[in-house]
């Protein structure tokens, strides 16, 4: 599900295809799109595991506010997927219940 | 619905200090009455970082103060209907400078003296050891096991509901408007919903403390001061332990300095640090003196966020979902002023605990109590070194 077509924006969205994994598999994206419409695109719909119940969350408000499409992307935990830019050989993974904050040297 | 009752005590106040001193005459068997204006915990009780912290403690008084209430803390369980989260993690005072070691070598031995035994300093390596995430800035830090967290707001609703199982009455959003004195004795207040008549009036107001303490003609020199704290998105378990930054002891003389400069929002700040139970980090904090002012502003929260990545570089992404300030009680000597009111019989101060209201609650909530029904504390200390009238300000007509 891409709006490739836009009253606004335009017609064809032009961009480059970039390879990002998900969970450790890869999948297709195009460079700068939202990576919440990457993963929807792909057929993913959960992009975190609830911390107390570890039920499903997905896309919700798609704009940043809500939180529930936080994912961990490049080891960075609570991304909110909907606004964060596609690059290339990104690695993104299913965030179960709170981040983890990794040290960093 | 008005109020018209009569009652043994009437607390004005519903943060912890009177939420606890309520408990603690009502659990005594007393007829006691809360006044808040705004909610319960709706002040300082409601806004700060969390701690229950002993190691800034002064020798003497609040010491033993702060030691009481975490003992009774630890064995809440026992008394209060609702869990107040309160664990024992110790506390770490990060160091970062060399002249700050050696003001604090002194500073620590005194305090290990006092009753704070297991409190020493540790080393870099040490430090690396226990808490990895502490970065490299800090040479040195102190530790006591005995230091620990606590939710504040859980803490005043406990007391208030356990107060009102022994008889309490607790009236939200009413307002004092006067409080009548003849004679020189205390008979009661008048509130914007009716009338109490009492014998006992306890001023637990905290920064509005003056205020109550204007109604009977009493200076009060208690002043808001100001702490902006940041509340981040919830993390797993990061740090456990409660910490702050050496300069709240290193500089606190420049308290005092920074009244009479009449400042300001643009301070340094100085680290605090608490993850509470759902994982939400509360980091701190600034100290200013702007008055009756609540906001946040830019640049405290700006150089909050410096000193934190400063010590935790780990943190440099987190989010930051939520800013709070608050008005801790403040008085120049940073103790409370506690116990009776020379030439006002039954008006009895519990107000000025500064950033310590929440170690202290549970212990000025008893001595009060104690000083009411026995008319003397159990303290090893004379309660009266707490008194008003240590400031020599005090008018009373």
């Amino acid at each position: 599900m891409r709006v490739l077509s836009h009253p606004i924006l335009g017609d064809s969205y032009q961009s480059d295809k970039v390879k990002i994994t998900v969970d450790g598999v890869e999948i297709e994206a195009l460079q700068g799109e939202p990576i919440a419409a990457a993963l929807l695109a792909a057929g993913i719909c959960i992009c975190r595991l609830t911390h107390k119940h570890k039920q499903p969350r997905g896309l919700f408000c798609g704009i940043g506010l809500c939180t529930d499409c936080m994912m961990t992307v490049n080891g960075k935990p609570n991304v909110r997927t909907c606004i964060e830019p596609v690059d290339n050989n990104m690695r993104i993974e299913t965030q179960v219940g709170l981040g983890v904050i990794k040290r960093s040297e | 619905m008005m109020i018209k009752h009569e009652a043994d005590v009437v607390v004005i106040g519903g943060g912890a200090i009177g939420a606890a001193v309520t408990f603690f005459l009502a659990r005594e068997g007393k007829k006691v009455t809360l006044i808040e204006c705004n909610e319960l915990a709706s002040g300082a009780s409601g806004a700060n970082a969390a701690f229950a912290w002993t190691t800034t403690r002064k020798p003497g008084n609040p010491m033993e103060m702060a030691l009481d209430s975490i003992e009774f803390y630890n064995n809440a369980f026992n008394e209060l209907p609702i869990d107040i989260e309160y664990k024992r993690c110790g506390g770490l005072m990060l160091i970062s400078t060399e002249e700050q070691i050696e003001l604090l070598k002194p500073w620590v031995e005194t305090r290990q003296k006092a009753g704070l035994t297991e409190l020493r300093i540790i080393d870099h390596s040490e430090l690396c050891q226990i808490e990895p995430f502490v970065a490299e800035q800090c040479i040195a830090a102190t530790y006591n096991p005995l230091d620990g967290r606590i939710n504040p707001m859980f803490l005043v609703l406990a007391f208030a509901d356990a107060a009102k199982k022994y008889g309490a009455i607790i009236h939200e959003h009413t307002r004092v408007e006067k409080i009548i004195v003849k004679k020189n004795e205390i008979r009661g207040i008048i509130t914007d919903k009716g009338e109490i008549s009492a014998p006992y009036v306890v001023n637990a107001a905290g920064a509005y403390a003056s205020e109550v303490g204007e109604m009977v003609n009493l200076q009060v020199p208690i002043i808001p001061n100001r702490m902006q704290l940041i509340v981040t998105e919830p993390l797993a378990p990061f740090i456990d332990r409660v910490m702050m930054g050496a300069e709240y002891v290193t500089a606190e003389d420049t308290k005092v300095e920074k009244i009479e400069r009449g400042i300001s929002d643009k301070e340094d700040a100085a680290l605090i640090y608490s993850q509470t139970e759902k994982g939400n980090l509360i980091l701190g904090s600034t100290t200013e003196f702007v008055g009756f002012n609540k906001c946040t502003t830019y640049n405290s929260i700006h150089s909050i966020s410096n000193e934190i990545i400063k010590f935790m570089p780990s943190l440099y992404d987190t989010n930051i979902i939520r800013t709070f300030a608050n008005f801790f009680p403040f008085t120049t000597d940073d103790d409370p002023i506690l116990g009776n009111v020379e030439g006002l019989k039954g008006f009895i101060m519990a107000a000025g605990h500064n950033g310590h209201g929440i170690v202290h609650a549970a212990s000025t909530g008893k001595i009060i109590m104690e000083l009411i029904v026995y008319g003397e504390t159990s303290l090893n200390f004379d309660i009266n070194e707490l008194n008003l009238s240590r400031f020599d300000k005090v008018v009373n007509t």
